[in-house]
């Protein structure tokens, strides 16, 4: 093939271009964030495997419902933010003190060196999502849950949110740097792993990319477990540990979903 | 409903409530937004060092970006034009950018396009081996890709040379204090051929740092204290036959055929570097004197040069192919 003699900025292209065929394929067939689905729709995709079907079924007696995110490397970021705005709808305290955090988390990132004209961009669509999901809006509950939801599936919303996400866990990392450097593999320096692993879109989330957000944010978030580990029972984390959750996610690998709890 | 873009303009520029109401409803809503946005303020609220304009006043995705020169660097009174390409994803990904005015510079390839960290985008190690610096983002935008260019071009990276020869020859007259001046002088007549250029087009080009700076800044720190010993000496005798940019034009077939070449040399350029960087750092003492360094702050070394001065021969040809 003739694409094996291209030089190297070629090669990248190519391997973007098949990246992005993957992509178009997975946003084709898969909604970014899904309606909330039974969790026993899982057992479909196990069926026949034992350890699966097992955990699923544990799994089951804590949580009635899923709601699938699309699996584009955003999933965590995208999850979070969905599954923590839903739970503020009806919380209007949290959600006053949250829309204060928000508001006040530009001039942070702008301190950190992030350039201020694109980040204002980013900082306004993320507040005007958080405005369009108050719990003080007349209309309702339901309406504004409404809302969210299709807000979360406009693209150019559901992006931006996660981009600021990023952007405000990049910021965390970068402000307790001596603390999360020890977090980090290899001979990266926390800003080497801001700049490849959190700030551009499509990069998969750890562990540190979820303490650094829940820290930022202050919610606590559970992230359930379904692996091949051993035994029946799905092992569960809270981030930070010892919070208490409002965001309940399940991870299966390379992917989050959001989880509700009975 | 309001749109994002009409709450999120920034007190310079009004909504462009035409293009972004339109485009929430298409998959590239935030490019076109993103891109209708930074458009607007470039135009309303020019930056220093360069202008942009777009190729087709239909599309969005393809700009020619004008670069001047900074005044007191190598590149005074240059007027380069270039090519800049936007994904449909931006500003998830970031754009290409390709010189159309001839520059011979370590990080531009023959072809003109351009090699510089902040552009790369975000797959997995496109430069594993690089040392840290300014990486894509979707808060990067044009503003702050051309004025790493304009850093860029007085302050190559030479870790990852895209034009082998140019690095070398860069890297000669760095270490040599300026004495080895084929470099300054090649660069200088490329920015004085496209002043040329600038003014047949009717562009004047800012001379002086007063006309360059549309607002006082801080004098570019780039210039480097050697340019002073030779810079009038040389001036003159090599500014008389400038060569002429229609030459230079629209050979992307021949490019291409160079590009496989360069890039079998980039391999072997990259090894050499590293090579010399293990024996600098013994070195190092020996020649703390050196006034020269490059952009990661490493002090030059007398490795690097012997090594540089061992690819003479083939600098010398490239590099006078490349302007005559």
């Amino acid at each position: 093939m003739e694409s094996f003699e291209q030089n190297d900025g070629n090669r990248d292209e190519l391997i973007i271009q098949q990246q992005r065929e993957i992509e178009k394929e997975i946003s084709d067939s898969t909604p970014l964030v899904s309606e909330q689905l039974p969790l026993n729709c899982l057992r479909a995709e196990y069926e026949g495997d034992e350890i699966f079907t097992a955990k699923i079924q544990e799994l089951a007696k804590k949580y009635k419902f899923i709601r699938r995110t699309r699996p584009d490397g955003n999933c965590f970021f995208r999850a979070f933010a969905y599954s923590y705005l839903e739970y503020l709808i009806s919380n209007n305290s949290a959600y006053q003190e949250f829309r204060k955090l928000a508001e006040a988390s530009k001039e942070k990132l702008v301190q950190l060196g992030f350039p201020s004209f694109t980040l204002e961009d980013f900082h306004d669509t993320f507040m005007e999502v958080i405005s369009r999901v108050s719990p003080e809006n007349a209309e309702g509950t339901a309406k504004v849950q409404t809302e969210l939801h299709k807000i979360f599936n406009e693209q150019g919303y559901s992006d931006y949110v996660v981009v600021y996400l990023r952007l405000i866990t990049s910021g965390k990392l970068q402000e307790d740097a001596d603390f999360y450097q020890n977090f980090i593999e290899g001979d990266f320096t926390i800003e080497e792993f801001r700049h490849q692993e959190v700030e551009p879109m499509y990069k998969e989330s750890d562990h540190i990319h979820i303490i650094a957000l829940c820290t930022a944010i202050g919610v606590g978030v559970r992230v359930e477990y379904l692996d091949r580990g051993e035994g029946s029972l799905v092992k569960a984390h809270d981030f930070p540990e010892g919070s208490e959750p409002t965001v309940y996610l399940i991870y299966r690998p390379g992917h989050y979903d959001i989880l509700y709890p009975n | 409903m309001t749109t994002a873009a009409s709450t999120s303009q920034n007190a310079s520029s009004t909504p462009l409530t035409t293009l972004t109401t339109a485009a929430t409803t298409t998959p590239s809503s935030s490019a076109v937004r993103a891109l209708a946005m930074e458009y607007k303020s470039l135009q309303e609220e020019p930056v220093e060092g360069f202008r942009v304009k777009l190729m087709n006043d239909e599309n969005l995705f393809e700009w020619e970006v004008a670069i001047f020169g900074p005044p007191d660097t190598l590149y005074q009174g240059g007027y380069f034009k270039a090519h800049m390409k936007f994904p449909h994803d931006y500003p998830y990904s970031p754009p290409s950018i390709r010189f159309l005015t001839k520059v011979w510079h370590p990080n531009v390839y023959e072809n003109g396009d351009l090699c510089i960290s902040i552009l790369h985008p975000p797959v997995d190690d496109p430069q594993s081996g690089e040392l840290p610096c300014e990486r894509w983002n979707p808060t990067q935008n044009v503003r702050t890709i051309l004025l790493s260019v304009i850093s860029l071009l007085n302050e190559p990276n030479t870790y990852s040379p895209a034009n082998v020869d140019a690095s070398v020859m860069y890297r000669r007259w760095r270490d040599s204090q300026g004495k080895d001046n084929e470099y300054p002088n090649i660069i200088r007549k490329q920015a004085l051929a496209a002043n040329a250029e600038a003014k047949r087009e009717g562009i004047v080009v800012p001379m002086t740092l007063e006309d360059y700076c549309l607002k006082p800044t801080v004098k570019p720190s780039t210039e480097s204290g050697l340019d002073a010993n030779f810079y009038d000496d040389d001036f003159d005798l090599e500014t008389e036959d400038l060569p002429t940019d229609s030459e230079d034009e629209d050979d992307d077939e021949d490019d291409d055929e160079d590009d496989e070449e360069e890039d079998e040399a980039n391999d072997d350029a990259l090894e050499n570097v590293q090579h010399e960087q293990e024996k600098g750092n013994g070195d190092s003492a020996a020649i703390s004197k050196t006034k020269c360094k490059n952009n990661n702050g490493l002090v030059a070394t007398k490795a690097a040069a012997a090594a540089a001065a061992d690819d003479t021969e083939s600098a010398d040809d490239s590099g006078k192919g490349e302007t005559s």
